[in-house]
């Protein structure tokens, strides 16, 4: 990592919140349901997979409302940040071939505009709490440890997607696929102990499936990670960033005479 | 030589043509696995070497499609050269096209506050010069309106108005400062004057031969992506000129390239655009065929002089 390169990028924090504020706002200022939509959102789809998972398939999974939707907002960061930088690039395509500024500024925005968005979901968390009573257990206060390994996993995927899909233009559709079936994969709508011993230790190679598995201990079952599950994730989170970095930076350049 | 502020050695820029280019990955896989025959790709530049020092005002004229926009993205670092080294000192502030980073939905403040700080003005520096901004692109009363509502004109003058605030120390410009109307246009080319006696240096492509004439301290001319000639500007203006008397449409972009290799081979350096422009008249004609070219080279002063 060259550090003049990670100066620039800090240099332009002011321009990376800048976008990234702007992207939230651009979202709500045209439409009519405004700022609420991004609340009304994940309960609906907490609405309909309630409905399925509670009623058709019965699971009996404890407070599953709030289990189903600390998922849910997890999850989404994470699939709204990737799906978003897939597009950041090209679709900022006659700023970046016209004015020089660091390209990586672009994705790290698009994520902290998830981010800032999963925050807003938060709320509608809060609220259930408060409305349902629901006793939060103390280490709840941990779910900030396990926004970390969440960010570099969403920034690690986003910054490769956003250059190879500038020079592959199916990349962010093929992505959106793969984010689909990711949802499946990874213990949102059930828990983990529904699948025999060799299966989960398959579906807990996925980072995704660590940190949303933290967040329901964290939130619900009063459970704090084993040293096991913290190491493997950050170590992966890491690795996944540091590859998605240099991608990043090695088609960078490249990138842009596809434009 | 520490005035120097830009320097380019032997660059080169090539692209791959567009309508064999693999933009997805499906076509990348089918193409792989039918091995079709590699892209054909087009040199926009060809082995561009010059240096401009602090101050200087250069001025590049040529064609449409001889390479001057791609050269200045090149200066700009805004596309890599494919071959070659460039050095800058400074800050490089692109007019390029104006604008291009506006986004419709936001208003005007929003945009000056975006554009601006993506052209690396300071945050607070920004906000203190909105008013300022605002009234040089006589756009006050529409400070809240979204950009997408505006016309051309005024989408312009709020670009430029902004990119003035930049404070560069090179400044790149692409035919941006015909902007608006006769008015503004004035007002512009003043600011401009402003900035170029504030020791700014100065990279300037026109087709306004009399702004290269009366501005321009040394101008460039370029031609099909090779350097035709450099110097003072009333020189290249007129070789220049001769260049567009003569130049027919039919001059095939293949043959000029080829040509082009056989002065690199042969006298070591791209062709100057007279030579080349003599060569395509008698290949049109009928009086020589390309594969005379490299014996009337060899033939030629220049060639003598070097081997002897």
């Amino acid at each position: 990592m060259s550090w003049f390169y990670l100066k620039s990028v800090y240099d332009n924090r002011s321009l990376i919140w800048l976008l990234a504020v702007t992207d939230l706002r651009l979202r709500y200022r045209n439409s009519v349901l405004g700022f609420f939509w991004s609340i009304l959102e994940p309960l609906l789809m907490l609405t309909v997979l309630y409905v399925v998972f509670s009623f058709i398939l019965r699971s009996n999974i404890q407070n599953y409302p709030l289990f189903l939707l600390t998922g849910l907002i997890v999850w989404n960061a994470f699939s709204r940040g990737t799906v978003m930088s897939s597009n950041c690039i090209l679709a900022r395509g006659g700023i970046v071939l016209n004015a020089f500024f660091p390209r990586i500024v672009l994705p790290i925005s698009a994520v902290i505009t998830s981010f800032l968005m999963m925050f807003f979901e938060m709320l509608v968390y809060i609220a259930f709490v408060i409305i349902f009573h629901f006793q939060s257990p103390p280490v709840a206060i941990l779910v900030p440890f396990s926004l970390i390994p969440l960010f570099l996993l969403t920034l690690g995927i986003s910054l490769p997607l956003s250059t190879l899909n500038v020079i592959y233009r199916d990349i962010s559709y093929i992505w959106n696929v793969i984010v689909q079936a990711g949802f499946f994969l990874t213990p949102i709508i059930y828990t983990i102990d529904i699948f025999p011993k060799n299966i989960q230790s398959i579906i807990m190679l996925n980072p995704m499936a660590h940190v949303i598995n933290w967040v329901h201990d964290f939130t619900l079952f009063n459970k704090i990670p084993t040293f096991g599950s913290i190491i493997f994730t950050f170590g992966v989170s890491i690795i996944v960033f540091v590859i998605g970095y240099t991608v990043f930076r090695r088609l960078e350049d490249t990138m842009v005479d596809k434009l | 030589m520490s005035d120097v502020v830009i320097e380019l050695k032997n660059i080169y820029k090539t692209f791959k043509l567009n309508y064999k280019e693999k933009t997805t990955v499906y076509e990348t896989l089918v193409t792989t696995v039918k091995k079709k025959s590699p892209s054909q790709t087009f040199n926009a530049l060809s082995n561009i070497s010059f240096s401009v020092k602090k101050g200087e005002m250069l001025g590049i004229i040529g064609h449409n499609g001889s390479g001057k926009s791609t050269l200045l993205k090149v200066i700009c670092h805004i596309l890599p050269p494919s071959q070659g080294s460039i050095k800058t000192k400074g800050k490089i502030i692109p007019f390029l096209q104006l604008g291009s980073g506006f986004n419709g939905d936001l208003t005007a403040i929003e945009n000056i506050k975006m554009y601006g700080m993506i052209l690396g003005i300071q945050k607070n520096k920004i906000a203190k010069k909105i008013p300022e901004i605002l009234e040089y692109a006589e756009l006050e009363s529409f400070k809240d309106t979204k950009v997408k509502h505006f016309s051309s004109g005024m989408f312009a003058r709020l670009a430029f108005a902004t990119a003035i605030q930049s404070e560069p120390d090179i400044l790149v410009i692409d035919e941006t400062l015909s902007v608006g109307d006769l008015a503004f246009q004035q007002k512009s080319f003043n600011t401009f004057l402003d900035i170029k006696k504030q020791n700014t240096t100065i990279i300037y492509v026109t087709h306004n031969l009399d702004d290269v004439l009366r501005l321009c301290d040394r101008a460039i001319l370029l031609y099909k992506g090779f350097v035709g000639d450099v110097g003072d500007p009333k020189l290249i203006v007129d070789k220049y000129k001769t260049v567009v008397e003569k130049s027919p449409d039919y001059i095939e972009e293949s043959l000029a390239k080829e040509i082009g290799v056989y002065y690199q081979k042969i006298l070591k350096r791209p062709p100057d655009v007279i030579g080349m422009l003599d060569h395509f008249y008698r290949i049109k004609k009928g009086e020589i065929s390309l594969n005379d070219i490299p014996s009337i080279l060899k033939n030629s002063e220049e060639y003598v002089s070097i081997h002897g």
